[in-house]
């Protein structure tokens, strides 16, 4: 079978399989764009009377990364990387092939199925010349968070060593961050020097999380690759000082945007 | 690959764990067309062989080919040609029987739909049915529709009977060897369940300890074993004339038994009244797969009490 029909045929049984998930994940993003498209949490205050609009979309934000996060290690570990017993490892089915259906899918149900709950919601405020600018913020965000995810996922092959690789890595990025923030300081940069590098570093994430995931997926081996590779990943994060560098090119259009902080 | 080529040889292939050696320099030879059973009891080296073979594990030392192509580098191509079926593997259960079927078609180039649904049929599966409703043996039944619909060259079957109930053993085995005798495929399975694959294989590998202790004919091992007995004329009399080949030699009072591993019908009988003066009721039985089997395994465990 032709490389690109399979990527579409793993695709659509990955879809098939994890049909209840779709529907209940879109059911959330339907919800939020609806919320959005109407503004009407820009009438909510709190008992102080300040306004909840952030508060709301942190929320959001929360609602549709967390659970598309948590989706991730379930659409990997379905067809595992190394398993002596996995039923994909005998079929002539080719790695890249198997990580190219299940990335793609990560592509459409969990990046482009908000996205486009986003651009509805925002068309219908009116501030469709903002969509070039949330475009790349929300995109770029999702598909580096998911990645490295997938990444992670890929490496450690099974559940347990999925939770014990993510709690290491999130204690190693934050100590890592703390290290760096001794040593450089990104807020001091211009305001464009902080986007490059911010433009730099995450793409560096998604690079290389992807890399990661397609060489562990083709090599079908998790043993060797693993701790090197993963340690890259966490230095890599290590260097994205969260305090200083703001994940967003909210600066420049925050004022405008009909929802900004949906831009984070 | 010509067609006389082996469809599986291996060199001194060897794969440890730790310690442990769980296949030790293994030489083997599965000649096409040939259904070779490889057997041994539970943690002898069997899966762990298969799984080098398949390019799931990794040798520490010594080569393996599958039609031709070393294991390591087996690729995609490679897997359009064999079908496995194995007990411990993670079939799609969210998936229904016909929804298998139409997932695996497509990656087989050779898949014979009209031997699929024929298959399907004479297996009793229930298209619409999910996987994970199916018992076991329907599920191995589904899986070994997978693995033979496109007509492999050849076929691995790691433990297929295990944890299957004796009537369904039989149904899976007779489907078994009727396929087998119209298609002419080699057929590569491993089991612990020797009196079941005796009467489908007509070449036999034993392993034991992840070492090979024999790999022949089914018939040439049949004809070769033979159970001897007779009786001397002085009780408990020496044995140290025995010959090297009798196996799990046995005296009880004047009588002395044993298992001959060269039988010759022209020789051994002649040989034995020449060697033992006065022996009387000599009586010399076939022995089964099975038997052969444990013999081999005694008389190893003997030679090597702490090997293990």
């Amino acid at each position: 079978m032709h490389a690109l029909k399979f990527i579409w045929y793993q695709f659509l049984a990955d879809t098939r399989r994890h049909r209840w998930f779709i529907l209940g994940y879109g059911g959330i993003v339907a919800v939020f764009a609806w919320i959005n498209g109407t503004s009407m949490y820009e009438h909510s205050f709190d008992a102080m009377g300040n306004s909840r609009i952030e508060d709301i979309q942190l929320f959001h934000l929360l609602i549709t990364l967390f659970p598309a996060g948590l989706m991730i290690p379930f659409l990997v570990f379905a067809d595992p990387v190394d398993a002596p017993d996995a039923f994909w490892l005998t079929k002539p089915v080719s790695g890249i092939c198997m990580a190219g259906g299940k990335l793609f899918w990560v592509l459409v149900w969990l990046i482009g199925m908000p996205f486009l709950g986003e651009c509805v919601a925002i068309t219908a405020l009116g501030g469709w010349d903002k969509l070039p600018y949330i475009t790349f913020d929300f995109i770029g965000l999702r598909a580096m968070v998911f990645l490295m995810v997938f990444a992670l996922a890929s490496l450690t092959n099974q559940p347990s060593y999925f939770v014990i690789g993510l709690i290491v890595s999130v204690l190693f990025t934050g100590i890592s961050i703390g290290f760096a923030h001794g040593f450089f300081d990104a807020s001091r940069l211009p305001n464009h020097a902080q986007v490059a590098l911010t433009n730099a570093i995450g793409g560096l994430m998604i690079i290389g999380s992807l890399g990661v995931s397609l060489v562990q997926y083709q090599w079908k081996k998790t043993l060797f690759l693993g701790i090197p590779l993963s340690m890259g990943l966490i230095l890599c994060a290590a260097v994205l000082d969260l305090q200083s560098i703001d994940f967003s090119h909210s600066k420049e259009i925050s004022d405008e945007s009909p929802f900004s902080a949906l831009e984070l | 690959m010509s067609d006389n080529s082996p469809v599986i040889e291996t060199h001194q292939l060897t794969r440890r764990f730790r310690r442990l050696d769980a296949v030790h320099e293994l030489d083997l030879t599965v000649r096409q067309g040939s259904i070779h059973a490889f057997l041994g009891p539970n943690g002898a080296g069997k899966t762990t062989t298969i799984r080098m073979l398949l390019n799931i594990l990794r040798p520490n030392s010594g080569e393996a080919s599958i039609l031709g192509v070393s294991s390591k580098k087996l690729g995609r191509r490679d897997f359009e040609k064999i079908g496995y079926v194995s007990e411990n593997q993670q079939l799609p259960v969210w998936m229904t029987v016909s929804q298998l079927m139409n997932y695996l078609r497509p990656l087989y180039p050779t898949w014979d739909s009209d031997f699929e649904q024929k298959l399907l049929h004479d297996f009793e599966l229930p298209a619409d049915q999910k996987l994970k409703h199916l018992s076991r043996g329907m599920r191995m039944k589904a899986a070994l529709v997978g693995a033979l619909a496109f007509r492999p060259r050849l076929l691995v079957l790691d433990e297929p009977f295990a944890g299957l109930d004796p009537l369904v053993r039989e149904e899976f085995l007779e489907g078994l060897i009727e396929l087998t005798e119209q298609e002419q495929w080699t057929i590569f399975i491993s089991s612990h369940d020797i009196d079941e694959v005796e009467r489908l294989a007509d070449e036999v590998s034993l392993i034991n300890h992840g070492r090979l202790m024999l790999s022949e004919s089914v018939e040439s091992l049949l004809n070769r074993f033979r159970r001897i007995s007779f009786t001397r004329s002085v009780e408990n009399g020496s044995m140290d004339d025995a010959s090297q080949d009798w196996m799990n030699l046995q005296q009880s009072g004047n009588r002395v038994s044993f298992v001959e591993s060269k039988f010759d019908p022209n020789e051994t009988e002649a040989n034995i009244r020449k060697q033992f003066d006065a022996t009387q009721d000599i009586t010399i039985e076939k022995l089964t797969l099975k038997e052969i089997y444990l013999t081999l395994a005694r008389h190893l465990k003997n030679l090597q009490p702490s090997t293990h």
